[in-house]
């Protein structure tokens, strides 16, 4: 016996059960939307059991149910339950409904993102191009579904390095979201997003920057002004200005993410961190080396109040601290910066990892700058060591 | 198989980039001429600069390796700081890396600039 009472359901218990399996779903639909990941699991796993009993092992239910809770898990991180679920899913409707039905699309879409979420890359590529192939089918070429296609094998390709094809995608997606009329669609924004980050990685920056500008302006129609991707979208803008030596447009901009962050999580935040480690870098780079100095401080100090003492997090902060002082010759400063980033290192990934010896190897070669000859041979031999054991394990 | 310039003059760091890009065609340079040098001869499709060095600063290679070849697909890697970095990317290198670069941080980096 269950805790559905018995094995036998009748017509008025099948109704009651079909209004209980609507809401069940949509419920944990909602959930899984507002974050609520543990929570919309729970949920999910009872509307699979309510479709089982309901409808039978096989049914379609089942396999909606199903990839519900894979969608959930992939986004906790549980990729292996995911994939399972989705592989399942998959079959029950390409048994229950052929597979050029755009159900099968969207499951095989979905499926394909889990195998991207694992790092199969490989896996992943002939199931959108499936699924697209079904959707350009049934739906045809200017369908939103279809941009939407063409985007998600386009962040494939720029996974795989493959920058040329992602373009062409990006491009085409943009050009049939453009097509349908929908200027204020956030997809749109997340193609141009993604279109700037290929320009960007070819350091064509000026392109890079009018797309993530683009992007900004319809993410900005699309969520209002204080929405947490409105501050994702100017940190990229800054971070062209950044590079092209706009120092001051970029920490302007910073500024602004720091004001727009702070409402969504408070001061306290990793993201706050994040932004002063940028502006550090800003101030660094005018020679502002005090400035630089004590944001970079704010930021480790922001970052071991919320991640811990020892989260990997604080290294790149300590080492990007340690390198001022090491410019400006403050070898005992940088030294200590230094080895607080190796400690960390060590102390969350063990002492044979690469980035381990890669820090011992940077100290190694700072204190052979400074003729700290017996210093500098120990901490590279240990390096050496350690690359020895990993790099050929690699 | 592709053709990586290594120009690092700390020997250890330079045997362990060698090392790491076991498998392409690797250069390699210890101060600023010799790079320069060893581009215009083989035009690598990367180049890994270490920016403190002997003879010709790593920022004057990277200006007459850009000059020499606009295209020139240069990853500087320094552990003084933004100050430099930015007159790297002036001198028209691609991209700064901090010392002590991530391991992953560092392969992501090359396959990403071997692919463009």
């Amino acid at each position: 016996m269950d805790y559905w009472g018995n094995n036998v359901v009748s017509k008025n218990q099948e109704k009651a059960f079909d209004v209980l399996w609507d809401n069940t779903t949509y419920k944990a639909i909602n959930t899984y939307r507002e974050g609520k990941y543990a929570e919309a699991a729970e949920l999910a796993k009872l509307s699979i059991d309510i479709a089982k009993k309901v409808y039978g092992n096989d049914s379609t239910k089942v396999a909606i149910s199903m990839n519900n809770l894979s969608l959930i898990y992939d986004a906790q991180g549980k990729f292996e339950e995911a994939e399972s679920l989705s592989v399942k899913a998959l079959e029950i409707w390409e048994n229950n409904l052929g597979s050029d039905d755009p159900d099968v699309a969207t499951s095989l879409n979905n499926l394909a993102g889990i195998y991207v979420s694992r790092g199969k890359y490989k896996e992943a590529e002939p199931l959108y191009k499936r699924s697209l192939d079904i959707k350009q089918k049934t739906l045809g070429q200017n369908h939103l579904e279809i941009a939407t296609g063409y985007n998600n094998l386009a962040d494939l390709y720029r996974l795989e390095k493959k920058f040329n094809e992602a373009e062409t995608l990006y491009r085409k997606a943009i050009e049939i979201f453009e097509h349908n009329k929908d200027p204020k669609n956030p997809d749109i924004g997340s193609a141009l997003n993604n279109l700037a980050e290929i320009h960007k990685i070819k350091g064509q920056y000026t392109e890079a920057l009018n797309l993530y500008k683009r992007a900004f302006e319809i993410w900005r129609s699309a969520y209002g002004p204080d929405h947490p991707d409105i501050a994702t979208a100017i940190n990229n803008i800054a971070g062209i200005y950044y590079l092209e030596g706009n120092y001051g447009e970029a920490e302007k901009l910073y500024r602004e993410v720091l004001k727009i962050d702070e409402k969504s999580y408070g001061k306290n935040h990793h993201y706050h961190a994040m932004t002063f480690n940028n502006i550090a870098l800003v101030k660094e780079g005018i020679g502002q080396y005090e400035e630089a100095e004590s944001y970079f401080k704010e930021a480790f100090q922001i970052s071991e109040k919320t991640l811990g003492e020892f989260h990997p997090s604080l290294v790149t902060f300590f080492n990007n601290l340690a390198g001022l002082y090491r410019a400006r010759e403050q070898y005992e400063e940088a030294e200590f910066y230094f080895k607080k980033g190796l400690i960390i290192l060590e102390k969350v990934f063990g002492t044979n990892n690469p980035d381990v010896a890669m820090a011992m190897l940077n100290l190694a070669e700072m204190y052979e700058s400074q003729g700290r000859t017996d210093e500098a041979k120990r901490y590279s031999e240990s390096a050496k060591s350690i690359f020895k054991k990993t790099l050929k394990s690699d | 198989m592709s053709k990586i310039l290594i120009v690092e003059d700390y020997k250890d760091l330079s045997e362990f980039y060698q090392e790491f890009l076991e498998g392409d065609n690797l250069f390699t340079a210890s101060d600023g001429e010799a790079a320069v040098a060893l581009y215009k001869e083989h035009k690598p499709d990367v180049v890994l600069m270490d920016l403190k060095l002997p003879k010709k600063s790593g920022i004057d290679a990277t200006k007459e390796i850009i000059q020499f070849d606009p295209k020139a697909k240069i990853i500087a890697i320094t552990a003084y700081g933004s100050t430099i970095g930015s007159k790297a990317l002036e001198a028209g290198a691609k991209e700064v890396l901090r010392k002590p670069v991530r391991f992953n941080e560092l392969k992501e980096i090359i396959a990403k600039y071997k692919s463009i």
